[in-house]
This record gives C-alpha cells, structure tokens and sequence, in this order.
C-alpha cells in the first residue's frame, strides 16, 4: 500500500511536469520546429483515449470479449476518413475563425439560438464524462491508498485542472490563436499514456506470463482465457457503440477543440489518418496481454483497475505508479481540453449574446477573464457531477448516454458538409426528436434503476438507432417543409466541399475606414475597435485611405471572420450587419466578379470533375480575351470598368489595376473624354478617330456592342482597334504612286520639250550666219545658253525617269576613280558660278571602282555642283577615297553650310530642293541615289561634319572595288 | 441542390458493409492477433495514401 502523501507527491510532480512543458513551449524555450511540428499535434489528438479507454476497457475485455475494441476502432475509423471529413471542417473552420462544434453550427444556420442549444447539449453531455474521469482518478487514488480522503483529493485535482486550463488554455482573448503549450502538454500525455500501457503489458508478456513462447503455452493450457478475450457479444450493441465513438472522436469538445482550434495545418489531419489509428493499435494491442497476466496471477477485485492490481499483487511500487501516472494522464487531458472548449462555447453562445460589455473595461481582458471564471465554473460543475454520481457501476451508463448524444450530431455535421439543402429548422427538428426519443426510451426502460448496467447485454440498441433514424428523417423533413432563409443559403455554400461561396449582392453602407471603426466602437471599445482593423486592414495588404468598393466588401468578409475568433461568429455577423443593405440592381457587377475570380483563384487546387472543368474553361475564355490583338474593355450594369485587355493596356499606359471599378469618365484624356461619349453615344462604330498621344497622331476605330439585348443596362463591351499603321502605310503608297507618275510624267514633258529647244538652238546658231550685229550675236550667244541649259534639264529628266533600268548594269567595268573625280572637278571648275572654292582631289591614283564611268561622272559632278554651291569663297572641297576589303569609300567632304536636320530626311526626294527657283530642280540627288543603287553601293550623308563649328556636310559613298584577283 | 451523391452512397455502403466486415475482422475463430494484424493493414493502406498525396502536393 502507498502512503497518501507519497501518492499525492507523485501526482503532483507528473503534473508539475506537464505544467513546465506547457510552460517552456509557450515561453519558446524548446525548439520551435519540434513544437510546431505536425508530429506533436497529431500526438495530442490522443487525448481521446480517456480514463474509458485506460482504465474502463478492461471491465469491457473481462465482460464482453474483443468488443472492447470497438472504441478504438470506431476512433480508427474517424481518423481514417479524416481527409474526407476532418480536412474540409478543418477549412471551414479556419476560414471562418470557427472555435467549437457549437460555432460551427451556429454558422452554418446563421442562428445564435443553435449556437447556444448545441453549446447546452454538449456541456450536458461532457460534464458526466469528466465527472466520470475524476471519478477514476480518485477511484484509483483510494484503491492505492485506502485512507486517503477521497473528495478532498478529487476537489485538489479538479483545481489543479481548472488552474492548468486557464493558465494554458486561456492565454488570448481572440481563439484563433493558438495555444501551443497545450498541444505541446497533450501530445506529451498522450506518449505517457501508450508508454505506460506497453510497458505493463511488456511486463505481463516477459515478467509474469514467461515471454512470447510463455504466452502461447499459458494460452493453450488455458484456451478458456484466449476464448474471453476473443468472444463477440451477441447483441448487435457494439456495431452502435462503434458508430458512436466514431462521431465522438469528432465532436466531442476537446477533440474538436484539438482537431480544429488549435490546428493550424492540413497536413497534420492527414498524418493523424495512419498515426492515430496505429497509436491506438498500440494502446488496444496492450489490453489483452494485461488482462491475462492478471489472470495469471489470479486478480480478483474491479475489473476496471486490472491495470493497478497487477503492480501490487506483484509488490512493485514503480508499476503501480506507472499505472496510476497513466490513468491520471489520461484523465487529465481529457478535462483540461474539454473545458476550455466548453468555456469558449458558453461565452460565444451563452454569455456574449446576452452581456454587454462594460465601457471603462479593455474588451481583451474583459473575454480572458470571462472564459476563466467559465473554467472554474465548468470545473466546479464537474465536481458536482461527480459527488452526485454515487453509483459506481454507473460509469458505463452515463457513458453510453453521453457518446450516443454526439452520435446525434453526426448527422447534421455531415449534412453540413454534403448536403446545402438542410436548414436551421432541419437541424432543430432532427437533433431534438432524436435525442429526445433517446433519452425517453432510456428514461422508459429499466436500465436507469438496475444495479449493474451491461453495455452489451442489455436492449438499448435499438432505442439508439431508432432514434437516430427518427433523427435524419425529421431532419430531412423539416428542410424539406420549411423555408431556407437567403443567408443561411449562402453560409450552406461557404461550408460545402468543393461549392464556392456566391458573391454577395450586397451594398455596403460604408465607404471608409472610419464608418467601419464607428461601428465597432460602441461593443469593442475605440482602441481594440482600431487593432482589430489594423490588423485585419495589413492581413489584406490594402491602404487606409483609398479604398474600392472590392476592398471595402473583402474588409467587410475578413473583418467578420476575424471577430468571429474573437466574439463567435452570431457576434460577428450581427455586429457587422447594419453595414449591408440589399442591392435591387440585377447583372453582374464589377466587385463581384472580381471578388468571384479572386475567389476562384483561391479555390483553384480544390476543384474537381465538372467544375474543374469548368473553371479550366473560364480561364481559356478569360485568356483568350486577356490576349486577343484588339483593345478590349467591359463595362458592368453600373458603368463601371469591369474588364481591361492587355493590348487595351498597351494603348492606354493604364494598367488593368488601376483602372478596374473606374467609371470611364474618370480616366485620364483623352481616354475618359472618348470612351465616355462613346459608351453613352448612339453609335455602335465610331472608325478612325484621330487622338493626338505624346504628340503623335494615333487613329484608333471603336466599336460596342450591349451584352444583352433585352436589358438596356446590361453592361457593354467595347473594342478599340489601332489603325495608326495601316493609315500610315496607306498614305505611304499614296506618296509613292504620286511620285511614280510624276516620273512617267516627266520623261513624257522631256521628250516633248526637247523638239522645240532644238529647233530654238538650231535657230541661234544660224543667227551667226545671217547677221553681224553685236547685239543680236549676244543675244543668239544668250538663246544658246538658255536653249543648253534647257536641254541639261531636259537631259536630266529623262536621265532619272530611265535610271533604275536593267540595260545600265551590263557595262560596269573597271575605272580608274582618280581620272574620273579630276574630270568632274575640271568641269565644275568651268562652271564656277561666282564662286571659286579650292578642290583638292585625294583619291590614290591606282584605285579602280566598277560603273560605268559617265553615270559615275554624273554623279560626282552633281555632289561637287552641290558642294560648290554651299561653299564660300576659297573654301575648300575636297574628294578622298580608300578601299576596305571589295569595297571603296569615296568621301566629298565640303566647308559648306551644313544641311538642316529637318531636311536631311527629304535630301533623296525628287524635286526637293533649297536652291533658288530655276538653280536647281530638285532631281540631282535623286539621280545620284538612283545611279548608286544601280551600282550596287549607297550613299550617306553626314551635316555638320565638322561638330565643332557646326558646318560642313561629308557625304560618304560606298561603291564595288575591282574584284581581288583582277589585276 | 449539391449533394454529394458519392459520399451519400459512401455513408449507405458503410452502414451495410461495415457490420459484416467487422463480423470477419474480429471473428473468433483464428489467431488472437490476427484482428490486429489487419488493423495493421489498413494502417499501412493510410501512409500508402498520405505518401502518394505528400508526393503530389509538392
């Protein structure tokens, strides 16, 4: 026997430790990666195995055989179907701040009374269960040390409980944080619990039954124990009591509560769907070895602490503190958890709704202190649970009564994930008849006065599934007669797999910050009104100044969510209500849509089958309208930007950000001012309108069309096509086809101008013959001046009509460039007209091009004549050439004025010229150009050439050198 | 109305299937391990499954 204070001692110390890990995660003490890791939170979803499946499973192996598993594995079966029904509650509850099952359901039916009928239920049911666990940790506590006081043990422990929860387990007044030295303390207990277990059955195994080959003899010597532990009940009781452990490895408060609350990640469900199930293997794989070492050793007394006896029939204290260690552990977790979910349910369901906060008092506090006195009162309600629970035997019962009444949640949870057709008065009808009708058939039956209940004898089967069946089909029913209110529709949505929350056709009556701020202020007081938005108005990334109307509706969802943590979710929503008003306008508006394809993008991994499918071609639609070559814009039923393409970006400098939810009015010009009167215009084309951009004309052609014929105010679509090129291109042609004539043209007026000037020239000269008279022979000597220089323009005219023709390019050969650049600067030279620059000719005597030597001489000539013209007098012109490669660079190179570099651009444009009328006709360079392309060369011209003092014009030409090899 | 005709068909099969499963699972007639060892199985069916969808997720 151990002494009362030994016991109490190691009690306390195993506590003590608990608090110190709890204590040491919270303070960041251990590593962070080990506290966060997944491992630890599915190790502390283990708090499901109780003091029931600790020390009550071995009154169920002794009574009724292998059915002692159905508790493990209806858990089993809950955790491997975790990622079809955990993961997506897990979603809803993260994404909309959903603390308990009692949140969960008040959210789906948009109705605070659901929140607190579920909330009532769950206590009623939670509280015998942990009576039951104090129970049976002051059991044992007796049977170890018989005179220990035994209430005042039980009320120290419940204390200490209390104190555990509210130092860890209400630590921040908003529940979407999370408590990680309670996960931290969980998981280690559950390590305690399945550690403790294996090793007394290690012990049993190799201690007392004589090893593995040991065991396999004692069982065949004694086949009557292999056929207890292996005999199935004959009722069909354990299949229902499966199926209510399954629901209850869900719902019951501190499974929810870890499982959902204080879970943080996916993937940490996902690994619970093998861990958990081989976590509880290990712990049900210990029961049968215990069992028979006990009866081994021939223990009599309550089957329940089989686990106890065996450390003390064998005189070993340290088993027997392990046993009891293990026992209190999983009793305690069970507590502790348990609590602080039901406290956080009665205070969003119970107290929030009815209370009002008080003006002088900061609301954060206010909450903590709040939940901590629900914790005492929760554990004070436990206590007295247990001090009234004086039947012993009754532990089964109220069990069975407890796991069957979250059994009847089942139904209405997976309706929430499955089904969008029940409503609130479904939910209120199914879970009342069901278990209303289950607990009068117990009320009615005998099993309430009998001595000893027996779980598995005894007839309360079917009064379970009867009821649970009345359950689903008033449910079904009463969704089916009643009306489904619009929000509790939409919340259905939020909550379905795999259905995508409809935007909300709402307005808000808000339009700044502040309006949002104003609102809270009276409930949350002014500085946690201001946190809250802070820190809600960073989570989104957006300003505190501007904001859209798509901004303003997701501040409004986010901020909803975010006080859902912290008030519960009937609190949020009723608080943020006065903000929308219903919206009578029809067709799809900007905020929406965009809100719908945010949303989408959100959703994108979770879609599957159709509407997968379905998105995949919306993106297709979407990206072929994003990339079609023509500027696209929509506008909504509002008038307000709906779409903006990537080309209509291109065009406007304004990208699809910035402008999205504008009115096109407010768009910069002359983009505002066109699409404007264009929208609102009776025109649905509008071609080649001429807009000046950056200085440059731009056409662009507009066109419209209203999405819907019926509805005037349907919104439209409005494509902008840039013509600018294929104007310029038109006018390019036109350029061309005019300058073309001209040359037909004037190769037409040479041929005819050309007769008479002979006839005038022949007519001169014979002057000479028929007079002697000076003045007449001046004036024959004038004529046929005139009549040549007729004849030159004449000559040049039909020069440049026929350039360009074939027949030129057979009689290039090779010409020595030198003779022929002193011929040309001797005929200049003769024709100085008043001027008289210096020439000097540079080019090396023995450099020969390709040409045809008097196209070539023309061009020279004609550069020189133009050189001579800009040249002052005594400037000096000079003529240089080099070859590089095949190639030769003749450079003329003037002192000469320059050329404007506005004009450069026109040199080569026939009858284009600076010079005076009748000095120059506007067709020498274009000649020279045409006599160089025909040489297979080209031409540059550089003005100024001489930088410095901005004059002088260099022009480079570029012929064919003789081939290498000729000599 | 979004009803999800696999899981509804899924919850029918259970309510069928699982009664005779769990009548084999745990029949009396063979090794006192053997229960577990099918257990065993399904756990390994599990990791298979969270391995696979690990794999995919990354």
């Amino acid at each position: 026997m151990f002494s009362f204070q030994g016991l109490f001692a190691a009690g306390v110390f195993y506590l003590l430790c608990l608090f110190g890990t709890a204590w040491l995660s919270e303070r960041d003490l251990l590593p962070r990666r080990l506290v966060n890791h997944p491992l630890v939170h599915t190790l502390s979803l283990g708090v499901f195995a109780s003091a029931w499946t600790f020390y009550g499973v071995f009154g169920i192996i002794l009574d009724s055989g292998i059915a002692y598993l159905s508790s493990y594995l209806g858990a089993t079966f809950a955790f491997v179907l975790a990622p079809a029904i955990m993961v997506p509650i897990l979603r809803i509850t993260r994404t909309h701040q959903l603390s308990s099952l009692a949140d969960l359901f008040a959210f789906r039916f948009r109705s605070g009374p659901i929140g607190t009928l579920t909330s009532l239920l769950v206590v009623m049911a939670t509280l015998p269960l942990i009576a039951v666990q104090i129970q049976a940790v002051a059991d044992s506590l007796h049977l170890l040390s018989p005179e220990a006081p035994r209430n005042l043990l039980a009320a120290t422990f419940c204390a200490v409980m209390a104190l555990f929860a509210i130092l860890f387990g209400a630590r921040h007044a908003s529940l979407r944080n999370r408590n990680t030295g309670l996960v931290v303390a969980m998981a280690v207990e559950s390590v305690v619990k399945v550690l403790v277990l294996l090793a007394i059955a290690a012990y049993g195994i190799f201690g007392v039954l004589g090893g593995p080959s040991g065991l396999q003899q004692w069982l065949t010597d004694n086949p009557e124990a292999l056929r207890l532990v292996q005999q199935l009940p004959e009722s069909d009781n354990w299949h229902t009591l499966l199926l209510a452990f399954f629901s209850s490895a869900i719902l019951m408060p501190h499974m929810f509560h870890l499982a959902f609350t204080e879970n943080s990640s996916v993937m940490s469900l996902q690994k619970a769907s093998w861990m958990m199930p081989f976590y509880l293997l290990l712990m049900a794989l210990a029961i049968p070895p215990i069992v028979w070492a006990a009866m081994k050793l021939g223990i009599t007394g309550a089957p329940e602490y089989v686990i106890l006896h065996i450390g003390m029939a064998q005189h070993s204290n340290v088993l027997t503190l392990l046993a009891f260690i293990g026992g209190l552990s999983a009793a305690s977790g069970i507590i502790i958890v348990a609590t602080v979910s039901m406290a956080s349910m009665l205070q969003n369901h119970l107290l929030l709704p009815i209370t009002q906060v008080p003006d002088n008092i900061r609301l954060y506090n206010w909450l903590l202190w709040l939940r901590r006195i629900l914790i005492l009162v929760l554990m004070s309600g436990s206590y007295l649970c247990y001090t009234l629970l004086n039947r012993p035997d009754a532990l089964y019962l109220i069990g069975l009564l407890a796991f069957v009444t979250f059994l009847h949640f089942l139904p209405a949870l997976l309706a929430t994930l499955f089904w969008a057709g029940i409503n609130r008065w479904g939910f209120v009808m199914g879970l009342s008849s069901g278990i209303g009708s289950w607990l009068l058939a117990m009320y009615l039956s005998d099993h309430l006065d009998k001595q000893a209940f027996n779980l598995f004898s005894d007839s309360w089967h079917s009064s379970a599934v009867m009821s649970l069946l009345l359950n689903c089909v008033m449910m079904v029913l009463g969704s089916r007669l009643c009306p489904t209110t619009e929000e509790e529709r939409r919340a259905g949505d939020a909550c379905m797999l795999n259905v995508m929350q409809q935007p909300v056709g709402v307005r808000l009556n808000a339009t700044r910050v502040e309006d949002f701020e104003a609102l809270l202020r009276p409930r949350l007081g002014a500085e946690t009104a201001n946190r809250e938005l802070q820190t809600v108005l960073a989570q989104l990334g957006i300003g505190h100044e501007l904001l859209s109307p798509l901004d303003l509706l997701r501040l409004r969802t986010q901020l909803e969510q975010h006080l859902s943590g912290l008030l519960g979710p009937v609190e949020a929503a009723t608080l943020l209500e006065p903000l929308e008003q219903q919206d009578a306008m029809a067709g799809f508006r900007a905020r929406d849509v965009h809100l719908l394809e945010s949303q989408l993008e959100q959703y994108h991994q979770r879609l599957g089958g159709l509407a997968a499918e379905l998105d995949e071609l919306r993106r297709y639609h979407r990206l072929t309208l994003q990339k079609l070559p023509v500027g696209v814009c929509t506008l909504d039923s509002d008038g307000r930007i709906l779409f903006w393409n990537a080309e209509i970006e291109q065009y406007t400098d304004l990208r699809a950000d910035d402008v999205l939810n504008w009115r096109p009015a407010s768009l910069p010009a002359p983009w505002g001012k066109l699409l404007t009167e264009f929208a609102d215009g009776d025109l649905s084309h509008k071609p080649s309108h001429k807009l000046e951009i950056k200085g440059h004309p731009r056409w662009f052609s507009l066109h419209k069309a209203q999405l819907s014929e019926e509805a005037s105010h349907a919104g439209m679509v409005i494509l902008l096509e840039d013509e600018t090129e294929t104007l310029l291109l038109a006018d390019k042609l036109a350029h061309h086809e005019r300058l073309a004539s001209i040359g037909r043209f004037a190769a037409g007026v040479a041929h005819e101008i050309g007769n008479p000037v002979t006839g005038i020239a022949c007519l001169a000269q014979n002057l000479k013959l028929e007079s002697d008279d000076e003045p007449v022979l001046e004036t024959g000597k004038q004529i046929l001046d005139q009549t040549k220089r007729i004849s030159r323009i004449v000559q040049s005219l039909v020069r440049f009509a026929h350039a360009g023709r074939q027949e030129h390019s057979g009689q290039h050969e090779p010409m020595s460039l030198h003779e022929c650049i002193a011929e040309a600067l001797h005929l200049v030279s003769l024709d100085s007209r008043g001027t008289s620059p210096r020439y000097s000719n540079e080019v090396p005597v023995g450099l020969e091009v390709m040409g045809d030597a008097q196209q070539l001489l023309q061009i020279f000539v004609n550069l020189l004549n133009n050189a001579c013209d800009a040249t002052p007098d005594q400037g000096l012109i000079s003529v240089s050439a080099e070859r590089e490669d095949e190639k030769v660079i003749i450079r003329i190179l003037d002192e000469g004025t320059g050329i404007p570099p506005e004009l450069q651009d026109r040199l080569f444009e026939p009858f284009f010229t600076t010079k005076d009328p009748g000095k120059g006709t506007g067709l020498g360079l274009p000649l020279v150009y045409n006599i160089i392309e025909e040489h297979y060369g080209n031409i540059e011209i550089i003005s100024p050439a001489n930088k410095k003092q901005n004059k002088g014009t260099l022009v480079v030409i570029t012929l064919p050198g003789t081939p290498v090899s000729q000599p | 109305m979004f009803l999800h005709r696999t899981a509804l068909l899924m919850i029918l099969g259970c309510f069928l299937a699982v009664p005779v499963l769990l009548d084999w699972w745990l029949a009396p007639s063979a090794a006192w391990y053997r229960p577990f060892l099918i257990w065993l199985l399904l756990i390994a069916f599990c990791l298979l499954l969270d391995l696979r969808r690990s794999r995919q997720d990354v």
